[in-house]
């Protein structure tokens, strides 16, 4: 599906290709109560707010985006950590937004999340062998040596000793611990993973080592990833097509060779000349960037949400939200730059 | 020649671990200078000591941790000298500093304004009408909007980006010669920290302050600072001119680092530097780095390089370091 947005008028068999589509996703919060916050809200956080994407097996969507973008709330949209007020989230062809019990059970064994913070994330009184064969405990009838056999499985996989098992986390720093984390999100006949800031807590040298480790990993198990993170370089790097939230909408979305050669929407734009340099030749001077706080999500600019930053803003983009378009080449952008016809 | 701030010598801090069994040599003999409006970039990972050679140079050390050799001259007198007394007229006055997490380094329970003009009235003995004004200037050149209205606020009502925007302006509060920035931008947003970083350098302009940037990301190096020193297991492994180290690392650790940041536009797989950083506790006999070095060989192990001065104003602690040919990224 090279180059190809999302066609408006998808058919079962497209759906089926692929890992995940997710059509006009709404989460709306709750907030601004009033005084004792009992009754209800005064407003509502549009965290997400009509978004649509999809994932092909073994491929990487990238998702960008500053903070209060709603990049999380994706996340635990997907994982079905939180319910969705509206719209369509379907797993290889099947609706997941209205699964419960058992059917959500199964989903869960395929779709898994690894996050940023990999010592919050793991239980500190669990050794790492029952950390990892918990779900195969909760969603398999294995047997204890089966799960062994498996446990010791996967840590090869994450590039691990399977002797490590017997160790707590406290025993591993932060790589080891993210290494644990993944394999604990592939224990299971995982599909795809939600990987949430996965190696921004990580040094230098070990973020290498663990993007490394997920690119191979993809490679030989083929599961989709939705990679969410702030800084474009490694997610361009990791992905074959990046999407660009602002507060909750969807304004760019593209193959990230493309994206990174031809940043068209004004936001991705101030990204760009907002990323740091790789050299000290290429330092370019962003002083000149307009005012560069965000506004919240609680009450969002009118019009397209962009319009009080973004250097090209004429009259109508306070007023009106740019509808998207899907360029040649298959570009999605939502920017009255880019009429549709 | 620009005027030299600040002369480190030597510096060594060590700290008793593991109720006192064990010595862990957090920063050993680092030596470097500063000068008027100079920005120095120390770099490195977790655990390799910088955070700690930066609370050393103002004596902020946590209890454990002693300086036990080397010199910090500031101002022609050797700072390690001064009795805690003399060493309170330092702080803020002739060092100061910002640090990383702009909500747990501000008071939530005083307002902006008492923050801000701290500094300004304590060591420069302004007060009433003129402490508020340079309050007002000082917000101001941080841009910070409507001033008057921010100095009456606290800090809970402000975004993260104005929080560490009035951390810079309380560095600046007494007017240091020198601001020590101690990973100031990790918790910003990419647009609100390219922001402030620009925001620095042009106050950096109009001041001639000097500043020590601690930073892990080598992007934040490549954008501000002049000089670098490369940190390694609590040793200066590399340090010379950014762009020179940038376009030909000495030291194969530094040459891994900049390999092993994805690049804008890349797809070429990452250069990984496999294993972990040593145990600051129980150091190898030779070079820190020898058991993740790729060229790394048998004198390596055994003997620990010096220092050593590879080419004019480039220093590399590495017995390679005038052949070092890493080799290619292996896909």
């Amino acid at each position: 599906m090279k180059g190809v947005g999302y066609p408006q008028s998808a058919g079962p068999a497209f759906e089926e290709q692929k890992t995940l589509v997710v059509k006009d996703l709404v989460k709306h919060f709750p907030g601004g109560r009033t005084g004792l916050g009992i009754g209800a809200p005064k407003q509502w956080v549009r965290a997400v707010d009509g978004v649509s994407f999809d994932i092909a097996p073994g491929e990487t969507l990238g998702l960008v985006g500053e903070s209060g973008c709603g990049k999380s709330t994706i996340a635990k949209l997907i994982l079905r950590l939180e319910d969705p007020t509206s719209g369509s989230i379907r797993f290889q062809g099947r609706e997941v937004t209205d699964l419960k019990g058992q059917e959500l059970k199964t989903y869960r064994r395929s779709v898994q999340a690894v996050f940023q913070d990999p010592y919050s994330s793991l239980s500190p009184r669990m050794r790492v062998h029952d950390i990892i064969a918990e779900g195969l405990r909760v969603h398999t009838d294995y047997s204890k040596s089966d799960i062994r056999v498996r446990v010791n499985d996967v840590l090869t996989l994450a590039g691990l000793s399977p002797d490590v098992g017997r160790l707590y986390p406290h025993e591993f720093s932060g790589g080891q611990r993210q290494r644990i984390a993944i394999a604990k999100a592939l224990v299971l006949d995982t599909k795809m993973l939600v990987l949430d800031e996965a190696v921004s807590a990580l040094d230098v040298s070990i973020r290498a080592q663990i993007i490394t480790l997920l690119k191979d990993l993809q490679q030989e198990l083929g599961i989709a990833y939705l990679y969410i993170g702030h800084d474009l370089a490694t997610v361009a790097h990791l992905a074959n097509r990046v999407m660009v939230m602002y507060l909750g909408r969807l304004l760019e979305l593209d193959e990230s060779v493309e994206f990174v050669r031809d940043p068209k929407h004004p936001y991705t734009k101030a990204l760009f000349a907002a990323a740091l340099p790789s050299n000290p030749d290429d330092v370019s001077d962003t002083s000149e960037q307009p005012n560069a706080e965000v506004p919240t999500a609680l009450s969002p600019p009118t019009g397209c949400h962009f319009h009080p930053r973004c250097p090209d803003a004429r009259e109508h983009c306070s007023t009106q939200f740019p509808e998207e378009v899907t360029l040649s080449g298959g570009r999605r952008i939502s920017c009255h730059l880019y009429p549709s016809r | 020649m620009a005027r030299e701030l600040l002369k480190v010598t030597d510096l060594s801090t060590h700290y008793a671990g593991f109720g006192g069994s064990r010595l862990v040599k957090a920063v050993d003999g680092v030596s470097f200078s500063l000068e008027e409006g100079q920005t120095i970039g120390v770099v490195g990972e977790s655990g390799c000591g910088k955070t700690t050679l930066c609370l050393s140079l103002v004596r902020l050390l946590a209890p454990g941790a002693e300086i036990v050799g080397g010199s910090i001259e500031l101002g022609g007198r050797d700072i390690l000298q001064l009795s805690e007394k003399e060493m309170v007229e330092v702080r803020g006055k002739e060092i100061a500093m910002i640090l990383q997490d702009p909500m747990t380094s501000l008071n939530p329970v005083i307002n902006i304004e008492s923050q801000v003009g701290e500094a300004a009235r304590r060591h420069r003995g302004l007060k009433g009408v003129r402490l508020r004004d340079r309050v007002h200037d000082l917000l101001e050149s941080v841009r910070i909007p409507s001033p008057e209205v921010r100095m009456e606020e606290f800090p809970h009502q402000m975004s993260g980006g104005m929080r560490q925007r009035i951390a810079g302006a309380i560095a600046l509060s007494g007017t240091p010669g020198i601001i020590i920035a101690d990973e100031p931008t990790t918790s910003l947003d990419v647009t609100i920290q390219a922001q402030y970083l620009d925001l620095l350098r042009r106050l950096q302009k109009e001041t001639g302050v000097g500043l020590i940037f601690v930073t892990h990301d080598l992007g934040i190096v490549a954008k501000m600072c002049d000089e670098v020193i490369v940190m390694y297991a609590g040793k200066t492994v590399e340090r010379g001119d950014v762009r020179g180290i940038f376009s030909a690392p000495n030291h194969p650790y530094t040459s891994a680092l900049i390999r092993s940041v994805p690049k804008l536009g890349s797809k070429d797989p990452l250069y990984r530097i496999e294993g972990q950083p040593p145990d600051l506790s129980d150091l190898p006999k030779g070079c820190s780095f020898a058991s993740r070095c790729p060229i790394a060989d048998e004198h390596c192990v055994s003997h620990e390089p010096p220092l050593m001065e590879i080419q004019s104003g480039r220093m590399a602690a590495c017995w390679k370091a005038e052949e070092n040919t890493m080799p290619e990224v292996a896909s």
